[in-house]
């Protein structure tokens, strides 16, 4: 769908309206509406992920993830002392039980498959193969023993900041096969290439593969978890600055994009700046950088979520989907 | 002194985090959006009190704007400045002027950004350029013109002042308007089409 034209955003708010009528009207489907809606929602909004993946700010966060450990390890050895982070371990909150379950339930998938052919055989620095065995632990005893505070320990930090590594780096490529198979479809003409029906399947069959890869990084970024390991990995802030968008290191952060297929090899990123609004001019914000007037979208925070917005408890619970073995 | 050349922005500390977090999640926006529409709606469903969802487009599209002058930046720069004498004022815009003309000291990125008030400083600018507008001060300034409800404007304003900045309102269809919608249900309308202005929209 087309949602740059009047008539396109006018359908796709039609259809958002449809989806959330059905989705009250029908509670046995609630499930696979919601997957389905999912689907959906990531055919018309790929383009902007892409660009957010590919932003030079962003791609500077994901790549401190890869090469910052040693804040980590610095502030881990001090969590709890009183020059380190506060000791996050034992509380566990939003978001953390449907992380949980979903690590829980592709648990084979995920530590077996996914986390290790993810992680690229050039990191530096590079982390022991064994880097998630206790995390994949935790994750069986928290699960199994109904403890959640299990999940996340100073045993378990580090192979959880390679998880989220990965988990950005798996999401990142899956939006940007998205785009390359998208290609073939904007040429002008395309529909009456003899090959169209087989570009439009391979368009569907990558935005499929992309749904898990992105509920995934959802999960992990709604996390409690994943809040208190920022605090712990930035010593609850006092670290911030050197995690922060630096542009001085736009350069690195576009090479690191290439060398991690966020972005195409040969082209330069789509973080084209506007003289005009000294931004991307990409139809993201100007100054997109967690400061700089960058969005606050975030939809949990910014709305009455602390009432209803986690889903933990909620019977209607969409959040636990099974990774299929195609998508890693 | 800051260095605000050489500086990355300053964001320590606890709420610093909390900016930086909000941020990090922006990757999986619509993603939250989503799911707390779903949240919303199956409350709303379990009170049997689920009905459709009327959904309404402001009409923002990007608007030619007259560019300003160099003389003009310097009055705001000047009436900004209280307390300064006038030949300390003069001197400030001098040194913002010269600044932005040579970009001495300037990061290459910070240099390119300047490019516009450098066109504008030689003269050399078209007299308009393309801005778009943010889909909170469209809502904000609607609801302006709804002055008879104090409280609704009071606690719109108090979620509108979560949002701090969006540039473009289809990115905020799946996340401001459902907080917009179900605190206040009789703003459901609020997003008011006007599809014959709409147009570069993307989501």
């Amino acid at each position: 769908m087309d949602v740059s034209s009047a008539e396109g955003l006018a359908n796709h708010a039609e259809t958002l309206s449809d989806y959330l009528y059905h989705y009250g009207e029908n509670l046995p489907e609630r499930n696979d509406d919601s997957m389905s809606f999912t689907q959906y929602l990531l055919s018309v909004c790929w383009e902007k992920l892409h660009r957010r993946f590919c932003s030079w700010q962003r791609l500077g966060l994901i790549r401190k993830f890869e090469e910052r450990v040693d804040i980590l390890d610095a502030h881990l050895a001090i969590v709890g002392t009183s020059s380190g982070p506060k000791d996050p371990f034992l509380s566990r909150g939003t978001g953390d039980r449907t992380l949980l379950n979903f690590l829980y339930g592709n648990k084979d998938n995920i530590f077996k498959k996914m986390l290790p052919s993810a992680l690229p055989s050039d990191m530096h620095p590079q982390p022991s193969p064994s880097v998630f065995d206790k995390l994949y632990e935790a994750v069986v005893h928290a699960h199994e023993k109904k403890k959640l505070e299990l999940l996340y320990t100073k045993e378990t930090a580090l192979g959880f900041h390679y998880l989220v590594y990965c988990v950005f780096l798996t999401a990142g490529r899956a939006i940007k096969l998205i785009k390359d198979r998208s290609k073939p479809l904007k040429i002008a003409g395309a529909s009456k290439n003899v090959s169209y029906s087989e570009f439009v399947e391979s368009f569907k069959s990558h935005i499929t593969a992309a749904v898990l890869p992105m509920k995934f990084l959802q999960f992990v970024l709604g996390s409690t978890v994943f809040k208190d390991h920022i605090g712990v990995w930035t010593n609850d802030g006092e670290s911030l600055d050197l995690l922060l968008p630096n542009w001085t290191e736009k350069r690195v952060n576009l090479i690191f994009g290439k060398k991690r297929q966020f972005m195409a090899e040969s082209k330069k990123g789509p973080q084209q700046e506007s003289p005009i609004e000294g931004g991307n001019g990409d139809g993201d914000t100007p100054n997109e950088s967690p400061t700089g007037g960058g969005e606050n979208d975030d939809a949990s925070e910014e709305s009455p979520s602390g009432r209803y917005g986690d889903n933990d408890d909620n019977d209607d619970n969409d959040d636990a989907p099974e990774v299929g073995k195609s998508i890693w | 002194m800051l260095d605000v050349n050489n500086s990355s922005l300053q964001m320590s500390g606890v709420s610093g985090l909390q900016m930086f977090f909000g941020w990090v999640r922006t990757f999986v926006a619509h993603f939250l959006g989503k799911r707390n529409l779903e949240v919303y709606t199956a409350h709303l469903a379990s009170a049997n009190f689920n009905n459709r969802p009327q959904i309404k487009v402001l009409a923002v599209n990007s608007e030619q704007y007259r560019v300003p002058s160099w003389g003009e930046f310097e009055k705001v720069i000047r009436n900004a400045l209280l307390d300064i004498s006038e030949e300390d004022k003069g001197d400030i815009i001098e040194a913002l002027r010269n600044k932005i003309i040579t970009g001495k000291g300037l990061a290459p990125d910070a240099d390119r950004s300047l490019f516009f008030l450098r066109e504008i400083i030689a003269n050399r600018h078209k007299e308009t350029c393309n801005l778009i507008m943010h889909c909170e001060a469209v809502v904000a300034a609607l609801l302006e013109s709804q002055k008879d409800d104090n409280l609704i404007l009071a606690e719109l304003s108090k979620v509108l002042g979560h949002v701090p900045k969006c540039r473009i309102f289809h990115s905020c269809l799946l996340r401001t308007w459902p907080t917009i919608w179900f605190r206040f249900q009789n703003y459901a309308a609020l997003f008011v089409g006007n599809f014959s202005k709409f147009s570069g929209l993307q989501i």
